[in-house]
């Protein structure tokens, strides 16, 4: 129920800045969808269903967005920097230290940590752009792969999964993903204090 | 060169504020990403164990074979940290290139900080990335007091938005290929037309569209004098 108010009110935000947005939910009957895609929802957060959006949508150039997000100003540069050639674009965490991977099972940011070596930069994994290439879809395949292991939080899995299947990344700031992001904004949490 | 200091001393990282005592008896504070070299090794042991520190010669057994650094400033002692890992050394003479397999452009006024150095080879050298560079800051590229309004401009319409991070041009690794090549010689012709270091990166980074392994601010700190 929550994460269906929290969608809702995330595609109201994208209609008052875009309102032809073609917008497809994945999982549940949500208000202001174009279309709806049924998708088992395997861990109870969407997580499994994200490391999926490749295969589910119909886009050639899709811009993912958590339910827990507010569309606040003009959206398209995200698509016009894949349109100039790049296959993936994102915000980049700015935690490190102690608060890198905070949110994640410490047994997996352990195993992330010595498998990678060190503590390789987060991308953002509740909005991103993407396009539809090979090289994409390599990505998103190593991300279903790694999201097996520990089937927890999504955002150490995508960072096992790009620093292993290079893809091209343009990082935007985070004007487009942060809880007061001018752009787009993410209320961080806001389904899991539900 | 040896990849180890000679004798008892060990190189280590700071990775936190930490007073050790100097030869004269002082304590003397330290700094994360400072270097120090200490004789007793099990001081050092410590050090690491305790998260304090890490051995400079870590990264070490991840540096990938026809690695070196380049730097464009002449320097009257090699960095203790291009010792460690055992990597030659060059001075660019007229402009940047890539005359290693993978090259380091390397600007002294930045330390790379040890605990990234090792993760940072070990991908380049297991996944096909171009690129590996740290980010400079994780603001707006607007709000950088880089080049001329008008260069700014130019750049903000390249690259569509100003709203995003932007690459520290201090610490680059670059494998030689021909993507890497290319930008290297679009940011560098640039560069000598007079154009603002960091602006010309990020348009050369935008032009060829390489496979770019950003890395984290944390990645490179400016060095201490």
């Amino acid at each position: 129920m929550a994460a269906r108010r929290e969608a809702t009110e995330s595609i109201k935000s994208l209609r008052g800045i875009w309102p032809e947005a073609p917008v497809v939910v994945i999982g549940e009957n949500v208000v202001g969808a174009n279309e709806i895609i049924r998708w088992p929802n395997r861990d109870g957060r969407g997580r499994w269903a994200k490391t999926n959006i490749d295969l589910l949508s119909p886009f050639d150039q899709t811009l993912y967005l958590d339910a827990d997000t507010r569309v606040h100003g003009d959206i398209s540069v995200g698509f016009d920097i894949l349109a100039d050639g790049w296959d993936w674009v994102t915000v980049a965490s700015k935690m490190h230290g102690t608060s890198w991977l905070w949110h994640v099972l410490a047994e997996e940011r352990g195993a992330t940590q010595q498998e990678l070596g060190g503590q390789m930069l987060t991308l953002g994994g509740g909005v991103f752009w993407f396009a539809r290439n090979e090289r994409v879809a390599r990505l998103f395949a190593r991300w279903r792969e790694e999201w097996q292991r520990w089937q927890g939080q999504d955002q150490a899995a995508l960072l096992r999964a790009y620093v292993s299947t290079p893809c091209k990344i343009w990082l935007l700031d985070r004007s487009y993903n942060s809880g007061k992001g001018p752009v787009i904004e993410h209320r961080f949490g806001e389904l899991r204090k539900r | 060169m040896s990849p180890r200091p000679t004798g008892d001393n060990m190189w280590i990282q700071l990775l936190k504020h930490h007073r050790l005592r100097d030869e004269h008896g002082r304590a003397v504070m330290h700094y994360p990403g400072e270097d120090i070299q200490i004789s007793n090794k099990a001081m050092c042991q410590k050090l690491i164990r305790a998260g304090v520190a890490i051995d400079s010669a870590d990264a070490a057994r991840h540096v990938p074979p026809g690695t070196g650094v380049l730097t464009r400033r002449k320097l009257s002692v090699t960095p203790h940290w291009v010792e460690a890992l055992g990597l030659d050394l060059e001075v660019a003479k007229k402009g940047l290139s890539l005359p290693f397999l993978l090259t380091v452009i390397w600007d002294p006024r930045y330390t790379p900080r040890r605990e990234h150095l090792g993760a940072t080879f070990k991908a380049l050298q297991a996944h096909p990335w171009d690129l590996a560079i740290p980010i400079k800051s994780y603001d707006k590229l607007a709000k950088a007091r880089a080049g001329t309004v008008d260069e700014h401009e130019r750049t903000r319409k390249l690259i569509r938005e100003d709203r995003i991070p932007y690459y520290n041009t201090g610490l680059i690794f670059a494998k030689r290929n021909e993507r890497t090549v290319r930008l290297i010689r679009l940011w560098d012709d640039a560069m000598q037309a007079g154009d603002d270091e960091c602006l010309s990166l990020m348009r050369a980074i935008y032009r060829v569209k390489p496979y770019l392994l950003p890395l984290p601010v944390s990645a490179c700190t400016r060095a201490r004098r």
